[in-house]
């Protein structure tokens, strides 16, 4: 099982607001799939999935805001389900 | 020129091997698993592979920010290197370099470098004691088409050209200092007539034609280390990516996508790949096991990476001269 978490995007960055989520749960996620978009003060990002598998939990929904590195959903292996 | 197929495929997987490293790195920076920053060489990979692949372990390289590439073809090992950027102790700097000053004197790897341009004066003075030492041995210095409007260009070219040092002053024109187009920056279209102003030759070549920069480089490192002096190369080539992993719209907010999709037709990794495969020196499940293989040693490198531990506090004492 994989962590997804708020990513870190320069030194000063904290906190990040999760704008909306490209994938449900349960949806099949691929390497490479853009999975979540985030705003900082600074920047607005598409993120990646570094994973692939099925996007099990969300742990963090549209509109919430989140400290770097926290952990904010799980992907799975397709073998894990 | 004759180049062997065994040299062939091993340029191949050198270019194979910087793309799935820094591909890889994009993703685990954006993951938030490396603090600092990186600056991917994604597009850019047969420049160091063709340069890289006619130089000795004992000759030198002067990298740049945009490093990865050049330390893989000059012998980086994934395991070490992605340890220093995860800033864990079994890293090449022992992990409190990070990205940009990556080095190993091993390998002759005199390091990647955070300063535009902080190279190339560096480069021509090891130029200088290769020369005073009477050594075999010849330094290449990579930097691109911002550094070369800066002025330690001027300097370094002047000061190795005086002493016929063996220099070959690599000069990576990705058309885009961060997001200044190279046109407006510089006062010429090709850097390379500079070289004219240093008594030295200087030649364009598409950087993205893996034989074409492995030709001209063999030329530059030979006339080097048989005493004749320094040369300056331009390779015209492209970042697929944003200046560094992170960068905001990563690399549309100043570029057209049309020039992008235009370049990712140029792909050096692809180009070459058909022709080794047309030619029949590779088959398709050469490349399969090719890429497997380097996959196995990425994926060995981040457990590596995530498996070691990051330096106690005291070394922040250690190696500091004050």
């Amino acid at each position: 099982m994989h962590n997804i978490v708020m990513p870190k995007l320069g030194f000063t960055m904290t906190t990040g607001i999760i704008q909306k989520w490209f994938k449900q749960e349960g949806d099949i996620v691929n390497r490479g799939d853009k999975l979540f978009e985030i705003m900082t003060d600074k920047v607005t990002f598409e993120v990646e999935s570094f994973h692939s598998g099925i996007l099990k939990e969300i742990l963090k929904k549209e509109g919430e805001e989140v400290p770097v590195r926290e952990t904010i959903a799980y992907i799975i292996g397709e073998d894990e389900v | 020129m004759e180049i062997s197929n065994r040299k062939k495929t091993e340029m191949l997987r050198i270019m194979k091997r910087i793309r799935t490293f820094d591909e890889t790195c994009q993703s685990l920076f954006v993951s938030g698993y490396i603090p600092g920053s990186l600056h991917c060489y994604t597009g850019e990979e047969a420049i160091a592979a063709g340069v890289c692949s006619n130089l000795r372990k004992d000759d030198y390289i002067l990298s740049n920010h945009r490093g990865h590439g050049h330390l893989i073809a000059k012998g980086g090992e994934f395991k070490f290197m992605l340890a220093e950027l995860f800033g864990k102790k079994t890293g090449y700097c022992k992990g409190i370099g990070g990205s940009m000053h990556l080095a190993s004197l091993e390998l002759g790897i005199l390091g990647a470098n955070g300063i535009v341009g902080g190279g190339i004066c560096i480069a021509s003075g090891v130029g200088f004691s290769i020369k005073y030492q009477n050594l075999d041995k010849v330094v290449v210095c990579f930097f691109g088409d911002g550094a070369a409007s800066n002025g330690v260009f001027h300097e370094g070219l002047n000061f190795a050209s005086i002493h016929k040092a063996p220099v070959i002053f690599v000069c990576e024109n990705n058309l885009y200092s961060i997001s200044m187009k190279q046109k407006k920056a510089t006062g010429v279209e090709n850097i390379s007539i500079r070289a004219a102003g240093y008594d030295m030759p200087g030649e364009t070549i598409d950087g993205n034609d893996i034989i074409a920069v492995y030709e001209s480089s063999a030329k530059a490192i030979e006339r080097a280390r048989s005493g004749k002096g320094p040369t300056l190369l331009e390779y015209k080539t492209y970042r697929w990516r944003g200046h560094y992993a992170g960068e905001p719209g990563d690399g549309l907010l100043y570029r057209d996508k049309e020039e992008i999709e235009m370049w990712k037709t140029k792909d050096p990794i692809k180009r070459f790949q058909e022709n080794l495969i047309n030619n029949k020196v590779l088959s398709i499940n050469d490349i399969s096991s090719m890429e497997k293989e380097i996959q196995e040693e990425m994926d060995k490198a981040i457990d590596f990476g995530n498996n070691s531990p990051y330096p106690e506090i005291e070394y922040l004492y250690k190696n500091v001269y004050v």
